[in-house]
């Protein structure tokens, strides 16, 4: 998706466990197609804005996004009408700790905490403010629908950028050890030839869903009653929770923040749809999602000891889980589903 | 940029340009012809530094429900 002279990707990723040990980065299972909402708009919502795109993902499956830049940009990033760096309100005002600078930030997997993790961003229903998405548990009815909001900054001097690379790049088998082969600077994609790994290992996990073929697509509803039950069906809208800790930093920006202009050059509303309803409406099959139980290829990590971390905030670690809403983290680490980090199931 | 906002800057672009040439344009602009040239075909994207020296300022819409935090924009105060 390009975004000003920024092209972001959504990943989708394995759900990584949800206890107190944090995770090293999961892979990415394939890029996430954006549909243009002005495609769909009579199946989609009506506040949903006619410029925006939305996404399909099944409930609990987690995702990531990468960014790469043609030259270094700032940005705003949150959902639900939350900033997934402090807490507060999405705005479209750069702050201190507020927002990302890429380069040096390749990848965002989730809401950021103050310890140099992140709690992976989870697919969970939009049930206008009373579901357990991040947004829903901190503003309730506040919250306008589940839409990933994107702002991006270009800087006022281009050429007065210092070129900053992002730390190298590693991947391991473990889900904990910190054990990486390191491999080269992080170009805002994962490791190719280990995600090719991980493909090999999973057949069944399909690249990316734009590359979904004839023969694999779900068959639309054939029988009249079907039909028309579908041709009045609306996209069930989904938020984004608060899934398990990963082991990720964002940066601090390099730059200083006089450097950035003072307003957006780019704004992205994704809005989030149930991806059951998407396929049983479009007859677009849509990847299942992978837990970590099951996962057998590398997990990630940055050689970025010597870098900073931004504050983060602790407003995410008091709420629910998307993936355990019933229960609190003590509850989790007991339940024999829920596999210690590391282990396998 | 989406294709219609593409078209729409081209055709900006185009009235700005007037009855020049586009080697004066160009060189109005402190680009090069091919690049200028390029951008007015829709084969390049303008950037935001020939955007600026045209006159052209980006209108970017807050969506208030994506972005809650957003500042209402101040009202100019007429001069």
């Amino acid at each position: 998706m390009r975004l000003g002279t920024l092209e972001i990707t959504f990943h989708r990723t394995v759900r990584v466990p949800d206890g107190r040990q944090p995770s090293n980065l999961p892979p990415s299972l394939g890029r996430i197609q954006l549909y243009p909402v002005s495609k769909y708009v009579e199946r989609c919502p009506k506040n949903w804005e006619p410029e925006g795109y939305f996404m399909a993902l099944y409930d609990t499956e987690a995702m990531w996004m990468s960014f790469t830049p043609q030259h270094a940009v700032a940005l705003l990033v949150g959902a639900g009408g939350i900033n997934a760096l402090n807490g507060e309100k999405l705005g479209t005002t750069l702050a201190k700790d507020n927002y990302l600078v890429a380069p040096p930030q390749p990848w965002l997997d989730g809401w950021k905490d103050t310890d140099g993790t992140v709690y992976q961003f989870v697919a969970t229903p939009y049930k206008r403010g009373e579901g357990i998405s991040v947004a829903e548990q901190l503003m309730g009815q506040e919250s306008k629908t589940g839409a990933i909001g994107i702002a991006l900054f270009d800087p006022n001097d281009v050429k007065a950028l210092k070129p900053i690379l992002p730390p190298m790049e590693g991947y391991s088998g473990s889900i904990i050890d910190d054990d990486f082969q390191w491999t080269h600077a992080a170009g805002g994609y994962a490791n190719k030839e280990a995600l090719m790994h991980c493909f090999g290992a999973m057949p069944e996990i399909e690249c990316s869903a734009t590359q979904v073929s004839s023969e694999t697509a779900a068959a639309p509803p054939t029988d009249v009653t079907a039909r028309l039950k579908c041709a009045s069906r609306k996209f069930t809208e989904m938020g984004i929770g608060r899934g398990g800790k990963i082991i990720q930093k964002i940066y601090p920006d390099p730059h200083g923040l006089d450097v950035w202009q003072a307003e957006p050059s780019a704004m992205l509303a994704t809005y989030l749809v149930n991806a059951e309803v998407f396929e049983q409406i479009t007859g677009q099959k849509v990847p299942e999602p992978v837990g970590h139980e099951v996962y057998q290829g590398h997990w990630f990590g940055m050689k970025d000891s010597q870098q900073g971390d931004i504050a983060g905030t602790q407003k995410f670690s008091g709420l629910k889980s998307a993936v355990f809403p019933a229960s609190d983290v003590k509850d989790q680490e007991e339940k024999p589903e829920q596999a210690g980090v590391g282990e396998k199931p | 940029m989406k294709q219609d906002q593409t078209d729409d800057v081209k055709e900006l672009l185009q009235q700005i340009r007037g009855e020049r040439s586009v080697t004066q344009f160009a060189a109005d602009l402190g680009f090069s012809k091919q690049y200028v040239s390029n951008v007015l075909c829709g084969n390049k994207e303008p950037s935001d530094l020939l955007l600026r020296r045209a006159g052209i300022r980006k209108k970017v819409t807050i969506n208030y429900e994506v972005f809650p935090g957003a500042r209402p924009a101040k009202k100019e105060k007429d001069r």
